[in-house]
């Protein structure tokens, strides 16, 4: 049975993702990784993906959805509900700081340095977290083709990931079904 | 005034499926219809919202608000941003509770999670060229040597020395990314 985390663990979990998440929200992996997965097993690494891809298609910002999503899975409604809360609310307390007293601060030299090093520094995690998630998700010929042809479609037919997430789930169900096999592994 | 940011904003996260990114061309189609901000703001927006922490869909909704309806506006467009999510995610998890043990769920995951994986990879390639790649430099040039700067292949292999030992302390790698970033200034500075 799965370890029961308190309402405000969440909430300072998803706050901590939020304060060090920048750019989109596919940089929010790594930190689900090592929290969510490995530190507070309040989830799987496959439900991880799991709630990762179906966040890619359901209306909405995708690190909001991944985060009801597996708040929902570890306390219900209320989780799911501090767990956005956290996940947004470094996102808004800056903006206001933004908007009010500092403008544009992205102009500074020092501050373009800065994000440019954490940017390469994101762009690693992201990497590691690939090997990762590898080892689970891409393991026979089927699931090899479903990840070159999804990384194909996105990157030279800019094929919309909702697209890509909807066709993959129906192509597993079919190949499956086809292959008639009587339990997944 | 107010209700028609909520409203507004309420679509934007309705349509934004797969990625923050999706939410800009809604952004300038508001311009023309109530004049909350100009085409330059969103430009600034974008560049605002990758130096701050939290989704870049949050970011840009907050301050789009803000400049529409001051700290109100922010209130209510964040909240009408994330509110779809905050519908559907429920609904959804609960039927996916409901067939969890279900052997389709399990076949439809299967053909998922790679998908998802080569998203991620996707995600992760765009980052490598936006911050390691010189893509104007070299489309300018025509040179190897244009592509990719030695300052930034060394700060990769130093990244990916750190990484490997922080694996399991993202949020370090991040800080320690900030406090390199510092260091290249005043160096490139006195250099």
């Amino acid at each position: 049975m799965k370890k029961k985390v308190s309402l405000f663990k969440l909430f300072w979990i998803f706050f901590k993702i939020g304060l060090v998440l920048f750019g989109g929200g596919y940089a929010i992996l790594p930190f689900l990784q090592t929290e969510i997965v490995e530190k507070e097993k309040i989830c799987t690494q496959e439900q991880m993906i799991d709630f990762y891809a179906l966040a890619q298609c359901v209306p909405g910002i995708v690190a909001g959805s991944v985060s009801m999503f597996i708040g929902y899975s570890a306390r219900s409604i209320l989780g799911a509900l501090v767990s956005i809360f956290g996940m947004c609310l470094p996102a808004f307390v800056a903006m206001i700081i933004f908007a009010t007293m500092l403008g544009n601060i992205s102009h500074y030299p020092l501050v373009q340095s800065i994000f440019n090093e954490i940017g390469i520094a994101v762009c690693i995690l992201i990497f590691l977290t690939i090997l990762e998630l590898w080892k689970k998700s891409v393991h026979d010929v089927f699931t090899s083709t479903i990840f070159l042809v999804s990384l194909c479609a996105t990157i030279f037919f800019h094929v919309s990931p909702f697209w890509v997430i909807i066709l993959s789930g129906v192509f597993g169900l079919a190949a499956k079904l086809i292959k008639g096999e009587p339990n997944a592994d | 005034m107010l209700i028609d940011v909520f409203v507004e904003f309420f679509k934007i996260g309705c349509v934004a499926v797969g990625g923050g990114y999706t939410v800009i061309p809604f952004l300038y189609y508001l311009i023309p219809v109530y004049h909350w901000y100009e085409a330059e703001t969103i430009t600034e927006m974008i560049a605002v919202s990758n130096v701050t922490p939290g989704p870049i869909g949050i970011n840009m909704a907050t301050y789009a608000g803000f400049q529409a309806g001051g700290f109100l506006g922010a209130v209510l467009a964040t909240v009408a941003v994330v509110l779809p999510s905050i519908i559907i995610v429920p609904i959804l998890s609960k039927i996916l509770k409901k067939y969890k043990n279900n052997c389709f769920t399990e076949y439809v995951m299967y053909g998922l999670r790679p998908a998802a994986v080569a998203l991620i990879t996707v995600a992760a390639l765009q980052i490598f060229k936006s911050s390691i790649l010189t893509i104007d430099k070299f489309a300018s040039t025509h040179r190897v040597s244009d592509l990719v700067s030695l300052k930034a292949v060394c700060m990769l292999c130093f990244f990916a020395v750190c990484g490997y030992f922080l694996r399991k302390r993202p949020m370090l790698l991040i800080l320690l990314g900030a406090i390199a970033g510092v260091v290249v200034y005043f160096i490139e500075k006195i250099l």
